[in-house]
């Protein structure tokens, strides 16, 4: 049933998408409601099936500072809470501070030319400048914090991050049409004031 | 003076998710502009509109500093494209096509095109598919028009055929000359009746009938009205003028028009709601957002916000009795209605004798006679969707950049009453099963587009279209009734000091940048100087 987002891009997907997204929030909507209100493990697929559209643009994976793999770390158990914090209210997750991967780089794989330039980051105190791939539409008034207390894992609207090496805008999750979709189908509120603040509802 | 601030005011990415990535950071390096309290300005610009900024545009080119504050997060009002389906799909909002802005002398003046502008005209600019499998074409090219015409009516293709040239004519004559221009008595005569009457007497055929009054009558007034006898020349004004659109999307006209106004020392300030003008001894001296941030000028200020609304932002006495009671009559029009879809093909319009047309826009209309029913539906708040004119536009057909590559943006738009008898919100309700019905109208002709091929959609009712941008009253693409007297005709306000523009002054609606030239040309005289002067400038 776990849609991932290297499923084939024909246009039946878009299709099955929409029927098992509906189908999906039927099945796990309560389920989804009960579970724990952080980001669970990345590897937890089942739990997180994508409730928006796969995005069919070409969404190349922008060049990163690092060459870092999802894959390599979720799939030895590193869940998505651990690298990032959600800050309140959570307009955008956190990278991890070079401190935190550190903590592990110290000496897992500290021989990689890739962990050596991370350990210079960390050494000149320097923030690594990750590119951020999903970004929340300005003027929008959005939170994680309000999502993940609704029951969303992270792939439920990022998709399995966790089996991709690179991070590349693989769901639709930031534009209008997606938001209203699913509002729309969990009935979660939908004026326009639950995501801008201008102009006011006469 | 000084702009004061209560908060941080931070100069947003004001191109955000308007268009095209590249063309917003191009200009991020290009000007480095940003509001500091301190800063000084000569004009506030309220509302960031395209005819708002062309006027800030011509403004910042003769030299005056100029700040524009636009309520959204994105510049452009009607005249915006955005990706609400999908990333990669530029969706224009509203407007698409924008014949007559290339026409305006600012297209030139401001040299656009050095910022980004560029116009696609496609040499089939118009197809006009029936139920019953029969169709109409327009091209650019007169002739082969005239061969899809013809296989309705001889009579008809012979009389298209002579009229485009003619017309061409007559209009090309200036407004206030057309009383001595060629055939002035017959176009007169022609262009004072309703647009049902004179595609009446021009055409014999339904078809043709249907698809001149279609394409003339996708919003405002209705071709049942007199005075509106120019919707039947639509098809011939197509011939003749061709359907320019935007590459990239319709916003990129606005996008041209921000770069243009930062690289002349200019500011804009997103997510800036006008609340209050400031009037200091019966002078507007700027304006109060609703953050709290005030934003002095030292010459004027000029507004886009809608008539309607402004009037609320001062003192009632400021405005006067007879200015408040013109306002109050001040009509909405007939509401648009606007439907975005991601797709994984073009619309595909089979043709009588096999293989398919397919188009950048179309239009839909059955009957001619449907638009004598508008007016009725809309003054009873009544939904009809059987045979209202739909237009349907896929710029991604005339311009690959619109999707990725492969897949297409449909919008399919027309005019509903904004105010429904249970209540304009009563289409928070219906407007899902209303685009679904309209939809399958569409489907009629092009069958090939069915549900798997739609990726994602993105509604806009008349009200949805209000709270986007709220110039646009009860929905009017065109702020109100086309043919009502501007209550501020002079581009000037009861209150010394302010201007206004947008389509709320003439000559009104649509893409023309002519309200905001003209309002341009009206404050550069009272500052001294002229259109001519700022024009002319180097830019
Ligand atoms: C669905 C649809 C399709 C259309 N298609 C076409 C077409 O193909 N061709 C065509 O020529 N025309 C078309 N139009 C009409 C056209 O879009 C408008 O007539 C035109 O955009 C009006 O331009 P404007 O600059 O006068 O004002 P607007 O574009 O309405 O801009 C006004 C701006 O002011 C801002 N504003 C309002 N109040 C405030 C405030 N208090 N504070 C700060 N900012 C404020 C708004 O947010 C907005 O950005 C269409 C319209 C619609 C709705």
């Amino acid at each position: 049933m776990t849609r991932t987002v290297s499923a084939r891009r024909t246009r039946l997907t878009a299709a099955l998408a929409a029927t098992l997204s509906a189908g999906l929030i039927l099945l796990f909507g309560l389920t989804l409601r009960a579970q724990q209100a952080v980001p669970a493990n990345g590897a937890n697929a089942a739990a997180q099936q994508l409730l928006v559209k796969e995005n069919v643009a070409p969404h190349a994976a922008p060049e990163q500072p690092l060459p870092f793999s999802h894959k390599t770390h979720v799939s030895r158990g590193v869940q998505c809470r651990v690298c990032h914090t959600n800050p309140e209210p959570g307009n955008q997750m956190t990278f991890p501070a070079v401190a935190t991967c550190m903590g592990c780089h110290k000496t897992t794989a500290a021989d990689r030319p890739a962990i050596q330039k991370l350990a210079g980051f960390a050494q000149s105190g320097e923030a690594i400048p990750w590119v951020r791939v999903y970004e929340v539409t300005k003027g929008v008034t959005w939170t994680h914090r309000k999502h993940l207390q609704a029951g969303l894992q992270c792939g439920n609207c990022h998709g399995p991050v966790g089996e991709t090496e690179r991070m590349s805008m693989a769901t639709a999750v930031t534009t209008m049409g997606n938001c209203i979709a699913c509002h729309q189908s969990r009935n979660a509120p939908m004026t326009c004031h639950t995501c801008h603040a201008w102009p006011a509802e006469e | 003076m000084s702009q004061e601030s209560a908060g941080n005011v931070s100069r947003r990415n004001f191109l955000g998710a308007a268009t095209a990535a590249p063309v917003a950071l191009a200009v991020q390096r290009a000007s480095g502009q940003s509001a500091a309290p301190t800063d000084r300005f000569d004009v506030v610009v309220a509302g960031a509109g395209h005819n708002s900024l062309v006027c800030a545009a011509y403004l910042a080119k003769a030299g005056f500093k100029v700040v524009v504050l636009e309520g959204r997060p994105t510049i452009g009002g009607g005249c915006k494209t955005q990706e609400v389906c999908m990333p990669g799909f530029k969706e224009d909002l509203c407007s698409s096509v924008h014949g007559a802005f290339r026409t305006n002398p600012a297209y030139k003046e401001l040299g656009l095109r050095d910022y980004g502008l560029e116009y696609i005209d496609d040499e089939l600019v118009m197809h006009i598919p029936f139920f019953d499998g029969t169709s109409i074409t327009v091209y650019r090219d007169l002739a082969k028009t005239c061969e899809t015409i013809a296989k309705f009516s001889k009579k008809d293709a012979e009389t298209f055929r002579k009229l485009v040239p003619d017309y061409e004519a007559y209009t090309k004559v200036p407004a206030k000359d057309r009383a001595s221009a060629p055939k002035a008595g017959y176009f007169g005569r022609l262009n004072a009746m309703s647009g049902y009457d004179a595609a009446c007497s021009l055409f014999e055929s339904r078809y043709m009938r249907a698809a001149a009054v279609s394409c003339g009558h996708f919003g405002g007034v209705a071709g049942s009205d007199f005075g509106t006898g120019n919707q039947a020349f639509s098809l011939v004004t197509r011939v003749v003028n061709g359907r320019s659109i935007a590459k990239g999307g319709s916003g990129m006209l606005s996008v041209a028009l921000g770069k243009f106004i930062e690289a002349h020392h200019g500011v804009i300030l997103t997510n800036k709601p006008v609340a209050q003008l400031m009037v200091e001894g019966g002078k507007c001296v700027g304006v109060e957002c609703n953050d709290g941030s005030k934003f002095r000028a030292e010459k004027a200020v000029v507004s886009t916000i809608h008539l309607k609304h402004i009037v609320n932002m001062a003192p009632r006495e400021l405005w006067g009795e007879d200015f408040l009671r013109n306002i109050e009559v001040f009509k909405p029009e007939h509401a648009m209605f606007s439907m975005h879809y991601a797709t994984s093909d073009p619309p595909q319009y089979p043709v009588a004798g096999g293989g398919h047309v397919i188009s950048t826009e179309a239009a839909l209309l059955e009957q001619a006679e449907s638009v004598l029913l508008l007016n009725s539906y809309n003054a009873r708040g009544e939904v009809w969707v059987d045979d209202i004119p739909l237009q349907i536009v896929s710029p991604s057909v005339g311009d690959p950049t619109r999707a990725p590559a492969g897949y297409h943006t449909v919008k399919i738009e027309g005019t509903m009453p904004y105010g429904l008898k249970e209540g304009p919100k009563h289409w928070d309700k219906i407007r899902d099963e209303v685009a679904e019905r309209i939809f399958a109208r569409l489907r009629r002709v092009a069958p090939n587009l069915t549900a798997d091929k739609i990726l994602a959609k993105f509604l806009e009712s008349p009200l949805d279209i209000e709270r986007m941008n709220p110039a646009m009253w009860r929905g009017s693409a065109h702020h109100g009734e086309r043919r009502q007297l501007s209550p501020a005709a002079n581009y000037k306000l009861p209150i010394a000091g302010l201007y206004q523009t947008g389509a709320c002054t003439p000559p009104g609606g649509s893409i023309t940048g002519y309200p905001g030239r003209n309002a341009a040309t009206v404050l550069l005289k009272d500052l001294g100087t002229s259109i001519e002067v700022a024009g002319a400038k180097q830019a």
